[in-house]
């Protein structure tokens, strides 16, 4: 466990800890009292609580066994299909310790396995089912291939209310003798929109650079952290300068390593303040939704961006043209 | 002007083919001696370099005997199924027209990939059996070994470059037509860089020449040397210029790098090459939809799909131009390489932040990367404790320390 990094040090450790997702961390207590449970399917946005309500329920399950009884495999690291069965069987084979009969294997990440190493994963799930269980986390369970879905209980995470989010800041904050303002707290949860992973990580960067922390310095982090590119992106794109577009997006994502799901984000509400027709702003939201479709299902995210930029250039013509901006 | 040049001014007839006389020849006399009686060569293969009329010397001679041409490329006849289909029409001995001879053209010949397609080397050598038609080959390189099953059933015809001269007098031929007038210099510099590669000559005199009546010198300094650079300088061309699906499609076939380096090209340069808003969409998005295409190969390994892809960023970026363009604007190399290289290190850097500190924030590298970095940075400029305090938990080594306390 890390003290030095928030979002580790106040991650809960038992399901009780949990502070949202009621609905779904019921059925996981009955999963504990009845000591058994299926394959699972935990699917939502990053930063809501997937890890850590497998993590939890894998604690509380296993008391005292859980590091023997417990492992993690993040597709997206491991190399290939091959990887992961090497060290499912190696897992899987020496049974549990403990009154529990499984062992617990958290895939994160799956959605980004092809679907050809999903093919496999579930050969290795049925092959192993008796030993072990299987916790699928993925951002979209579209990608997960059919036969999968229907081997797990699926749950669907939401991200967090903005009453669960700002109590927990106040808590964190109390804990690390930070002086947290209320405007100061509405911006982070404006700011990270139900991501409790981002809320810490902002209120610590904040408390970094001061410990009195309150909208103005909440908003240098965000500064900082999401540079005005987006904004310059969009009005370089208006002003019909495609290719000066193109070299920021390209900064953005390859330089600094922005997260395209951030970049639709923004773009989404840069939309709404832009200065043209409120029924344009419909038009362009529609295209914004396809391009994020796009992106989730495994596109390159550059290269939709960039139709995406052409599209809004061509709207902006058509509107200097109506002289409507 | 709608019509590429290329097409416009193919040889219609055997006057007006372009050197390599002995090959017309060999190849004629083998169509003619064996019109009746049975043949010692079942199939004739014609080799040798672009643009150097193999595919136009069987159009000319098909039409001027009055043979029936059926005609293939590589990408239609990629697959087994499509083979023996043809092997099914070919044993059929009459034709529409009653009993006529008739010429079944292999193209492309090197799309044949050695691995993927065994089972169409296959079917080739049993199309060589059982046919009773002319049964033409054409490829670059006959030696390839993945041709050797079947080469020694064929006549060997081989077409050599054109001579400099010849090029010349050809593009010269296309100047007066045209009514443009153009310094020799300039012919004599397309001539030299073309190699002999006639097709290329007159796409570069094409492109050099549109939109102006007079050109010199310097309107030809752009034509670089350098063979790779100038085969997919030639293929983009072909994409932004072409009016017709044909000739853009082509453009795949005139490079030797991967369609996704090509793709690279075209997306950097598609930007560049079209300013109206309504072209620079449509291209964008063909390029879009090749993209989502490739996606769907890959994750679903599922290769046939490929041909749209090709067609989208060809012949999908060709057809979003509705105007031609006038003036010429170099090409780029891809700006993403470039980045790429430069930022290697960094990102390098970045990835090791992301390995150090997944496994304890149970998170993948990347995630690390995206979430966690760029608040590290901020902790390490501001708050040395805060700093020390995660540099110890993660065992980070200076040089990582280095890594996000710069800025």
């Amino acid at each position: 466990m890390s003290i030095g990094i928030w979002a580790e040090k106040y991650r809960p450790k038992t399901l009780d800890e949990i502070v949202n997702q009621r609905e779904i961390v019921d059925r996981l207590r009955g999963f504990v009292r009845a000591k058994t449970m299926p394959h699972c399917l935990f699917a939502g946005p990053p930063g809501i609580g997937k890890t850590t309500a497998a993590l939890c329920l894998s604690r509380d399950l296993f008391g005292e066994h859980f590091s023997a009884s417990f492992s993690e495999l993040n597709a997206s690291d491991e190399r290939g299909i091959n990887v992961v069965r090497e060290k499912v069987k190696t897992f899987a084979r020496i049974r549990a310790l403990g009154d529990v009969s499984f062992k617990i294997l958290v895939l994160d990440e799956a959605d980004n396995m092809t679907s050809d190493a999903q093919q496999a994963l579930r050969r290795t799930m049925e092959k192993y089912t008796s030993t072990c269980r299987f916790i699928l986390s993925c951002n979209y369970s579209s990608r997960i291939i059919e036969p999968i879905q229907s081997r797990c209980a699926p749950f669907r995470f939401t991200p967090l209310a903005t009453a669960d989010i700002s109590e927990r800041l106040y808590y964190v904050a109390g804990k690390e003798g930070v002086a947290l303002t209320e405007d100061g707290v509405n911006a982070i949860v404006d700011q990270s929109k139900g991501d409790l992973r981002k809320a810490y990580n902002t209120l610590q960067a904040a408390a970094a650079i001061s410990k009195n922390v309150n909208e103005a310095s909440i908003y240098t982090v965000i500064g900082k952290v999401h540079p005005k590119d987006i904004q310059e992106i969009i009005i370089q794109t208006f002003q019909g300068r495609f290719i000066e577009a193109r070299d920021l997006l390209r900064k953005m994502l390859i330089e600094h390593g922005v997260a395209s799901s951030d970049i639709i984000k923004q773009i989404h509400s840069e939309v709404f303040k832009l200065n043209i027709p409120e029924s344009m702003k419909v038009t362009l939201v529609d295209m914004v939704g396809e391009t994020d479709f796009r992106i989730s299902q495994g596109a390159n995210d550059e290269i939709q961006f960039s139709a995406l930029l052409a599209r809004f250039a061509l709207v902006a013509e058509k509107l200097r043209n109506m002289d409507r901006i | 002007m709608s019509v590429p040049w290329t097409i416009k001014y193919r040889p219609k007839n055997k006057s007006e083919y372009v050197n390599n006389f002995e090959a017309l020849r060999k190849l004629e006399r083998w169509l003619l001696s064996h019109k009746k009686v049975p043949r010692s060569k079942k199939a004739a293969f014609l080799y040798g370099p672009p643009g150097v009329g193999k595919t136009i010397s069987v159009e000319v001679l098909a039409k001027e005997h009055d043979f029936d041409l059926i005609e293939m490329n590589a990408s239609d006849w990629r697959n087994r199924a499509s083979l023996e289909k043809l092997a099914e029409i070919s044993s059929n001995q009459s034709t529409l027209y009653g009993i006529r001879n008739r010429i079944l053209l292999l193209d492309e010949l090197e799309g044949l990939s050695s691995r993927g397609d065994r089972g169409s080397i296959r079917a080739i050598v049993n199309l060589i059996k059982k046919t009773s038609h002319f049964l033409i080959f054409v490829a670059n390189n006959a030696w390839d070994p993945k041709f050797s099953s079947f080469r020694t059933y064929c006549l060997l015809i081989r077409f050599k470059p054109i001579p400099t001269q010849s090029v010349i007098r050809h593009l010269r031929r296309i100047c007066t037509e045209e009514e443009i007038n153009v310094e020799d210099e300039v012919l004599h510099s397309i001539a030299t860089l073309s190699k002999g590669d006639l097709r290329s000559a007159v796409t570069d005199l094409q492109t050099i020449t549109q939109g102006q009546q007079y050109v010199t010198g310097d309107d030809v300094k752009w034509l670089t040397p350098r063979d790779r650079q100038k085969a997919i300088f030639d293929a983009l061309r072909l994409i932004f210029t072409s009016k017709n699906s044909f000739e853009a499609r082509r453009a795949i076939d005139m490079v030797d790098v991967n369609h996704e380096m090509l793709f690279e090209w075209i997306y950097e340069n598609l930007p560049r090459q079209i300013s109206n808003k309504k072209a620079l969409y449509n291209g964008m998005e063909a390029l879009a939809r090749a993209d989502i295409f490739m996606n769907r190969i890959k994750r679903f390994q599922n290769w046939s799909l490929l041909k749209y892809y090709l067609d989208l960023i060809t012949i999908g970026v060709a057809m979003a131009n509705d105007k031609r363009y006038q003036k010429w604007i170099p090409f780029k190399f891809p700006e993403i390489i470039k980045i790429m290289a430069k930022t290697f290190r960094q990102r390098k850097l970045q990835m090791k932040v992301g390995s150090l500190l997944r496994e304890k924030c149970h998170t993948s590298s990347i995630q690390v990367v995206r979430e966690y970095l760029p608040y590290l940075r901020i902790i390490f400029e501001h708050d040395p404790e805060m700093a020390r305090q995660i540099s110890i938990d993660f065992n980070l080594d200076k040089e990582t320390i280095d890594f996000l306390s710069k800025n």
